[in-house]
């Protein structure tokens, strides 16, 4: 199984600071839910822009909002799936991600995916918030 | 037409932040997004606050800190990665009345905020409700 075989040659996470397999899936699923959100903001958008258009123009705002509809719930399916999996991924072996941060060229998104797998993208002095118990 | 219910959200992860503000505000909630204790203490004071969205995993104890500053004074909902049953029966002393696993889908935070903030909702009991909590 193509899964099995990823997992048994993945390196196995021997540096606390690399990101795993689970973690890397988790914060994916937050990237692509809040693609979703952004989706369903801009359809609520279009959806208001509707009455202030004239009637013959509105087939075209009908058909966009469809498109885009459509898309909010491609990105919500996409999300779910990811976090699932994530749930149930492995949290020892470590996900390859350099490679494929360094190609993101949106440099927020770059910014948030390296902050969420614990990747220090310039030195700082925020503490990080680590796995601190409360209660 | 009644009044615009405020919703605090406190997290430290940036994506987590944005998609929940979307996605209350969207809902028609204000919403009012925060990624640390001081910001978030700071909105309290200002008061008007319905109910707050808080991550259990803030540094340096600021979850705590922001729950006794509540005092249980309106509805908190929980939220946190690997979030237990006992985080939340820990947590249901200080007010806390649901809890939310990180990662969570938009739609399941929406579900629980506008429960919490129901019409007739029964004040935070002592007990949590546990079926309120996603695993």
């Amino acid at each position: 199984m193509e899964t099995g075989t990823f997992f048994m040659t993945a390196p196995i996470l021997s540096d606390a600071s690399a990101p795993s397999v689970a973690v890397t899936l988790d914060v994916l699923s937050g990237e692509i839910e809040l693609a979703a959100a952004r989706c369903i903001r801009l359809d609520k958008i279009l959806g208001e822009f509707m009455d202030r258009l004239p009637s013959a123009e509105r087939q075209v705002l009908t058909e966009s909002l469809h498109g885009v509809d459509l898309l909010a719930q491609h990105l919500t399916g996409l999300a779910g799936f990811a976090r699932t999996v994530s749930l149930a991924a492995p949290e020892d072996i470590a996900a390859p991600v350099d490679t494929a941060l360094a190609g993101l060229t949106l440099g927020a998104l770059a910014e948030r995916m390296a902050d969420g797998l614990g990747i220090p993208t310039e030195p700082t002095d925020d503490v990080d918030p680590g796995e601190v118990d409360l209660f | 037409m009644p009044p615009t219910r405020r919703v605090l959200i406190v997290d430290h992860d940036r994506t987590t932040l944005e998609m929940a503000e979307i996605r209350l505000e969207v809902a028609g909630y204000d919403a009012v997004a925060v990624r640390d204790a001081v910001a978030a203490l700071k909105v309290l004071e200002a008061g008007d606050v319905d109910a707050v969205v808080l991550e259990r995993q803030l540094p340096a104890m600021a979850s705590l800190q922001i729950l006794e500053a509540l005092a249980s004074t309106v509805p908190v909902l929980l939220t946190g990665r690997k979030l237990t049953d006992e985080h939340i029966e820990a947590a249901a002393a200080h007010g806390v009345c649901a809890g939310l696993a990180k990662p969570y889908s938009g739609a399941a935070l929406l579900e629980r905020v506008d429960r919490m903030l129901a019409e007739g909702a029964p004040a935070c009991a002592a007990e949590p409700e546990d079926a309120w909590l996603e695993v």
